[in-house]
């Protein structure tokens, strides 16, 4: 009773007790909806695909890329071809560096001050990209003089001083007369000095993709765009190889104690892209290289390529000209990046010669004898008797490049065993050397082969046009007593010994013999002979198909396959020029004379191996 | 004056004082750590630039011995001719 009155009272003495609970009660019950709402509205509304505890998470993780190192590309001797090198900068922003400092500034960049000066002026001129001026690059990463000079400049202090227009402090007080230009508004121009750093000069470092062969080697090796991804030639072939993988790693802030969160955690290794060694020699490559450009300039030619071998069918040089350098980003013409050797097919005219013979004496339908004469006075199909020679032996046949005398001799030969040799000697099937750039070449089966298909393969037309890589490869079998080898141009890449047997020892031996004579004073190939080495090869002219018929204007391409020395060789070269238009005869280097497969394509030969042989001799006798 | 504090508080000192010690143990852990995170980033840092300096050095040889400046060099300023094999023969007699 008691407590019921005291109850009674208190409500009595709290004026509308229960209006005011409820008032409480509903704003605790509306800030509740409210942070429901907000919950709602954070989680599922604004947060649209990504969680929000993803999007805490990646606050409190920190992901960092770590790029992959491109592997670099070397010769047989480790010798650099191409690879990532770090250089520094000097970028300046024109918009800050202090006039005092100019002439110290171009005291440390090594130029005149009136050139810098201009160039800062014509860069402040411009509307776009003012604050960065490219004062000096390609500067070395160690020992550069001009970055030692400019960091030192960096950490000196000059005395500066300015002028600046200062407001009156009390102007704010005239605001009001100063809008209705009842008052001037006053300036000071104050001067203060204090000393101070050099601003706005940035030593920065930037990678590129080098490469210090330059135009000897860059239709071979290729080149790479900007986002460092190869283009062209090995770097493109190998992309994969040479790229790398790049590796992701983390920071996690948001870690127990268990691990130290500055223990970053490798989401993704690295893989740094792996080396590529080649079976190119540079010093080699650097001779074919000189030999084929000053050729095609002598000769007023279209173009030329070269590739020489070893007997084991390593390549130790791919040539070509024109070319260009591949530092040079600005200058890109795709032509000048073509890997004629490989990705152009031709006919090869008469150094297909040498295997028609040999096939004939392999199978016994000759014997090549210094007795045994070939008549060459009646025509064969459309090949006419031309009233030089009647009787010919086959050594002279081949000295003079004669065409009625091969295809008198490969009437002896059946369709099939010529389709089944050139098969074997692998025209019309891949090197396996850069499937992206060579071409197959081709051989039509002998089912579909005319005897005027039949007679004009013989002296390496018709049927049949290969690449001049796979011209050289044939000649392998001279080098290899009538076996072939498969070519190399991976070094460190594991090939499988497929040396295939095509002729037998006793005929590739005797046709070698003949093949010396034909670089001899008597032979077409004589302008190839190097003094005190015996020189094995043969010439080849092809008349250049243009749309799709034979240059009436006398286009050719002239070819010269050769070995050295007879008999055993040591290197196998092979010679293709283009077009060559300016051609001069033996006795007098000022009389110009048709361009043929003699008197271009063997000096190219036999320039390039002086010098290997030369280097040769020197190294026998220093070391 | 130790025998005086009940058992309890006792424990309760003791929690504090190994509170106190642990935050600091931390504060140093995560120091040190820091320090050496520091350190492999510098390390890293100068691994990089000695890989660098290698490749830069390696190509910079590679760019020299590959005759192109020492050819031009040879026959532009010095006018040197090339040597025939018989007079590298009398050198070398």
């Amino acid at each position: 009773m008691i407590n019921k009155n005291k109850k009674s009272s208190f409500f009595l003495r709290t004026q509308n007790y229960i209006v005011r609970q409820n008032v409480v009660k509903y704003v605790f019950l509306i800030l509740l909806l409210l942070f429901v709402t907000r919950i709602v509205v954070i989680n599922k509304i604004d947060a649209g695909d990504v969680s929000i505890q993803e999007k805490a998470n990646s606050q409190t993780t920190k992901q960092f890329k770590q790029n992959a190192r491109r592997g670099d590309i070397l010769d047989r001797n480790d010798e650099v071809i191409a690879s990532n090198i770090t250089l520094k900068k000097i970028n300046l922003d024109p918009t800050l560096i202090q006039l005092e400092f100019i002439e110290k500034l171009a005291n440390s960049l090594q130029m005149p001050k009136d050139e810098l000066e201009k160039q800062i002026k014509d860069k402040l001129k411009k509307k776009q990209g003012r604050r960065n001026l490219i004062i000096k690059d390609n500067l070395q990463l160690v020992n550069s003089v001009i970055v030692e000079n400019i960091e030192n400049l960096k950490k000196q202090k000059l005395l500066i001083c300015k002028t600046k227009e200062v407001k009156n402090k009390f102007d704010f007080l005239k605001k009001p007369l100063i809008f209705l230009d009842f008052v001037q508004e006053e300036k000071k121009i104050v001067k203060s000095c204090k000393r101070e750093k050099i601003q706005g000069v940035a030593i920065q470092k930037y990678n590129i993709r080098y490469y210090p062969k330059k135009e000897s080697l860059a239709p071979l090796v290729g080149n790479v765009n900007v986002n460092k991804k190869g283009i062209s030639g090995i770097e493109r072939e190998f992309e994969d190889v040479l790229a790398g993988k790049n590796g992701i790693t983390t920071i996690d802030f948001n870690k127990d104690l268990k691990e130290s969160y500055f223990n970053p955690k490798v989401v993704k290794k690295v893989e740094h892209g792996k080396n590529i060694k080649l079976t190119i020699d540079s010093q080699i490559q650097f001779w074919t290289y000189q030999a084929v450009k000053s050729s095609v300039i002598k000769h007023d030619a279209d173009s030329a390529a070269a590739i020489v071998l070893k007997p084991n069918g390593e390549i130790l040089a791919i040539a070509n000209y024109p070319s260009d350098d591949p530092n040079k980003k600005t200058e890109y013409k795709a032509e000048n990046y073509r890997n004629r050797a490989l990705s152009d097919k031709v006919e090869p005219g008469s150094v297909m010669k040498p295997f028609t013979i040999l096939l004939a004496l392999d199978k016994n339908k000759i014997t090549a004898n210094d007795d045994e004469l070939i008549d060459v006075t009646k025509d064969i199909g459309h090949i006419k008797f031309d009233n030089k020679y009647e009787h010919m032996t086959v050594k002279q046949i081949l000295q003079k490049s004669h065409n009625l005398g091969t295809v008198n001799i490969s009437e002896r030969i059946d369709k099939e065993d010529m389709y089944n040799t050139w098969d074997k000697l692998g025209f019309g099937h891949p090197l396996g050397l850069m499937p992206n750039v060579e071409s197959l070449g081709s051989l039509k089966h002998f089912s579909s082969w005319s005897n005027e298909d039949k007679r004009t393969l013989s002296f390496g037309h018709g049927p049949m046009n290969a690449n001049l890589a796979q011209l050289a490869k044939s000649y392998l079998v001279f080098a290899n007593q009538g076996s072939l080898p498969n070519l190399k141009l991976i070094y460190n890449s594991y090939t499988e010994n497929s040396t295939k047997k095509i002729f037998s020892k006793k005929a590739t031996k005797k046709i070698v013999e003949l093949l010396d004579s034909v670089v001899s004073n008597d032979g077409s190939g004589y302008r190839a002979q190097i003094d005190n080495y015996n020189v094995a090869g043969k010439t080849g002219t092809a008349e250049m198909i243009i749309d799709g018929v034979y240059s009436k204007d006398g286009a050719n391409r002239a070819f010269f396959i050769g070995f050295v020395p007879t008999q055993k060789p040591e290197y196998i070269m092979a010679v293709l020029i283009n077009y060559p238009k300016k051609c001069y005869t033996f006795w007098d280097p000022t009389i110009r004379n048709k361009c043929l497969g003699s008197n271009s394509a063997p000096m190219v030969f036999k320039e390039t191996m002086k010098n290997i042989l030369n280097n040769n001799q020197a190294k026998a006798v220093y070391y | 004056m130790l025998s005086e504090l009940s058992i309890i508080t006792k424990i309760n000192i003791l929690l504090t004082l190994v509170l106190i010690i642990l935050a600091f143990l931390t504060i140093n852990w995560h120091q040190e750590n820091r320090v050496l995170y520091t350190k492999s980033i510098k390390v890293q840092t100068q691994k990089d630039l000695l890989i660098a300096t290698n490749k830069y050095l390696k190509t910079m040889y590679s760019e020299q011995i590959n005759g192109f400046e020492t050819k031009e060099k040879a026959i532009d300023v010095l006018k040197m001719k090339i040597p025939s094999l018989k007079q590298s023969k009398q050198i070398s007699l």
